[in-house]
C-alpha cells in the first residue's frame, strides 16, 4: 500500500539510529495501524486533550466544514507508540511539537504552522476537496 | 588605577628621574579616562594625589635642576629645560582632562536628576503600570531586569528608527519615475523589516511571554489594539489594501482576479485569527482551572502554581504561532498585489503605525485636568 509505505519511510529518514530490531517491530505495526487509520479517513487529527494547539486545528477544520477524525492519544490505548511515530515525523520537518498532527487524504500534511500556512495560501482547501472532505 | 597610587613616591628623594616617572602615571590617569567609568572615589583621590604632585613636581623639578646646574655646569640646560616644559605641558593637559572628565560627571548627574524627576512625576499620574509614550522614545519603563527583555527593547528601538528611515524612502521611491524592478527591492526591504521583528518577537517572548502578551514595548494606542502579541492579521491586510480600493479608474487599482484573491485571503485570514482566539479562550480556561484546583483545603498551593506553571509553556506557542500568521499573511499579499500595489500598502501600513504612535505621544501629553 502506497500510503503506509509513505508512513514507514517517512519514519525511517527521519528515524535516525533503531538499535532494536525488537524496536523495529514495534514501529511496524504502530505505522501499519496509523497507516490503516489514516487511508480510511479523509481527514485524522492526533491530539492530546489538553493541548490548546490541537484545540485551535479542530476549530479551524470545523469551521471550515470538515468532520475530521480525532484520535486523541491519552484516550487511546496504543497513544504512546503512535505520539513516537509522530514525534519522528515532526522532527523531520525541524522543530515543530509532534501534536496536533494532521493527515489529509492518507498522507501527512503537518502541524499547525503547516496547515495554517497552507490556508492562508490558499492550498488547504483543494487539497481538503480532493480528498472528499469538502463537497462545496 | 591601584598600582599607580602605590608607585606614587615623595618627589624629594628621586629627583631628576621625578618627572619620567610622573609621565608614566599620567599616562595611566589618560588610559582609564578613555576606559568607561573609573570609580569616582578613587579618581578623586588619585586626582587630590596628582594635583599636588604637580604642583611639588614643577618646583621640585626646577629645585633639582638648578642644584644639578650649579653643580655640574658642563651639563647642557637645554635638556633639563625641555624636560621641564614637557612635564609641565603634560600637568597641563591632565588637568584639562580631568576638567572635562568632571564637567561629563556633572552633566550626567544633571541627567540622572531629571530623569528621576519625570519618573516620579508619570507614576504619580499614572499609578504604578508606567506605559510608553512619556517622551518621544518608544520605550516603556518597566523596570526589567530580565536581559533578555531589555536587549529586545534595545533592538526595537533601532527596528523603529529604522522603520521610520523605511517610510520616507518609500515615499521618495513612489514619488520618483523608479521601476518597478527597483521598487521591489524596497518593497522586499520593507517586508523583511517586519520579518526581522517578529523573530525577534519571539526570542522575547521565551525570556518573558507575559511581557509580549501585554504588549508592553508598545505605545498605549498601539495596545488598544493587542491580539495575541501584535495586530491581528485581518487588520494588516485591511490597512495595506486600502490605497487599492478607489472606484474610478486607477493606475493601481486592483483587477478582478486579484479582487477575488484579497477576499479569498481575507476570509481565511479570519479563519486562521477566530481559531487560535478560540485556542487561547481555551488555555484561559485551563490555566484557571489549574490555578483553581482545590481551594480552601489544607495544604499549601505550590502543586497548583507548577501545573500552571507548564501551561505557560503553551502560551509561548500561541505567540509563536500569531507572528507565523501575520508573516504568512504578509507574504500572501505580496504575491497577490503587484510592484507597486505593494509598495503603496506597505507605504499605508507604515504610516497608520506612524499616527497611531503620534496618537499615544498626544494622549500621554495632554493638559491633565484640574481635581
Amino acid at each position: 500500500m502506497e500510503v503506509a509505505k509513505g508512513v514507514r519511510s517517512a519514519v525511517r529518514i527521519n528515524g535516525g539510529v533503531d538499535q532494536q530490531r525488537a524496536v523495529e517491530l514495534d514501529l511496524e505495526s504502530v505505522c501499519e495501524k496509523v497507516s490503516a487509520l489514516v487511508s480510511g479517513n479523509a481527514v485524522v487529527v492526533f491530539t492530546i486533550s489538553g493541548c490548546c494547539m490541537c484545540h485551535v486545528v479542530k476549530q479551524l477544520l470545523f469551521g471550515l466544514g470538515v468532520g475530521p477524525t480525532v484520535v486523541e492519544l491519552d484516550r487511546d490505548a496504543s497513544g504512546g507508540p503512535i505520539l513516537a511515530l509522530l514525534n519522528r515525523l515532526a522532527a523531520g520537518g525541524g522543530g515543530g511539537k509532534a501534536v496536533p498532527a494532521v493527515f489529509v487524504g492518507g498522507k501527512f500534511l503537518g502541524g499547525i504552522e503547516t496547515v495554517m500556512a497552507c490556508h492562508i495560501n490558499g492550498s488547504l482547501v483543494p487539497l481538503l476537496k480532493n480528498a472528499g472532505a469538502l463537497w462545496l | 588605577m591601584n598600582s599607580t597610587t602605590t608607585q606614587f613616591v615623595p618627589s624629594r628623594r628621586m629627583g631628576l628621574y621625578e618627572p619620567v616617572h610622573q609621565m608614566s602615571m599620567w599616562g595611566d590617569f589618560r588610559n582609564t579616562l578613555l576606559d568607561s567609568s573609573p570609580p569616582p572615589e578613587l579618581m578623586l583621590e588619585v586626582n587630590a594625589n596628582l594635583d599636588n604632585q604637580s604642583e611639588d613636581t614643577t618646583s621640585q623639578g626646577t629645585f633639582a635642576a638648578s642644584h644639578r646646574n650649579d653643580q655640574e655646569a658642563s651639563k647642557p640646560d637645554d635638556k633639563v629645560l625641555r624636560r621641564l616644559a614637557q612635564n609641565r605641558e603634560a600637568a597641563r593637559k591632565s588637568r584639562l582632562r580631568k576638567k572635562a572628565y568632571v564637567q561629563q560627571l556633572e552633566n550626567s548627574k544633571l541627567r540622572l536628576i531629571q530623569l528621576e524627576q519625570e519618573l516620579n512625576r508619570v507614576r504619580q499620574q499614572q499609578g504604578l503600570c508606567v506605559g510608553g509614550g512619556i517622551d518621544t522614545s518608544q520605550l516603556a519603563y518597566t523596570g526589567n531586569s530580565n536581559p533578555g527583555i531589555s536587549a529586545f527593547e534595545l533592538e526595537y528601538g533601532h527596528w523603529v528608527e529604522e522603520q521610520n528611515r523605511q517610510i520616507s524612502d518609500l515615499k521618495n521611491a513612489l514619488h520618483s519615475d523608479m521601476g518597478d524592478t527597483e521598487l521591489q527591492i524596497f518593497v522586499d526591504g520593507g517586508m523583511q523589516h517586519y520579518f526581522e521583528l517578529f523573530s525577534m518577537k519571539v526570542m522575547a517572548a521565551r525570556a518573558d511571554v507575559f511581557y509580549i502578551m501585554s504588549g508592553m514595548w508598545k505605545t498605549s494606542a498601539e495596545r488598544f489594539f493587542l491580539w495575541i502579541g501584535g495586530f491581528r492579521p485581518s487588520e494588516l491586510v485591511k490597512v495595506k489594501i486600502k490605497t487599492c480600493q478607489v472606484l474610478s479608474p486607477h493606475l493601481d487599482a486592483l483587477s478582478e482576479q486579484q479582487r477575488l484573491d484579497i477576499v479569498n485571503l481575507t476570509q481565511s485570514c479570519q479563519q486562521a485569527e477566530d481559531a487560535l482566539s478560540q485556542g487561547m479562550e481555551k488555555l484561559q480556561f485551563i490555566l484557571a482551572q489549574a490555578i483553581a484546583d482545590g481551594l480552601l483545603q489544607e495544604g499549601n498551593y505550590l502543586p497548583q502554581i507548577g501545573a500552571a506553571m507548564n501551561k505557560l509553556d503553551d502560551l509561548v506557542r500561541f505567540v509563536v504561532q500569531a507572528d507565523h500568521l501575520r508573516q504568512e499573511t504578509l507574504q500572501q499579499l505580496s504575491r497577490i498585489l503587484t510592484t507597486r500595489q505593494a509598495a503603496r500598502g506597505l507605504l499605508a501600513l507604515g504610516e497608520y503605525l506612524q499616527r497611531l504612535r503620534a496618537l499615544s505621544s498626544c494622549w500621554s501629553s495632554r493638559p491633565r485636568e484640574q481635581a
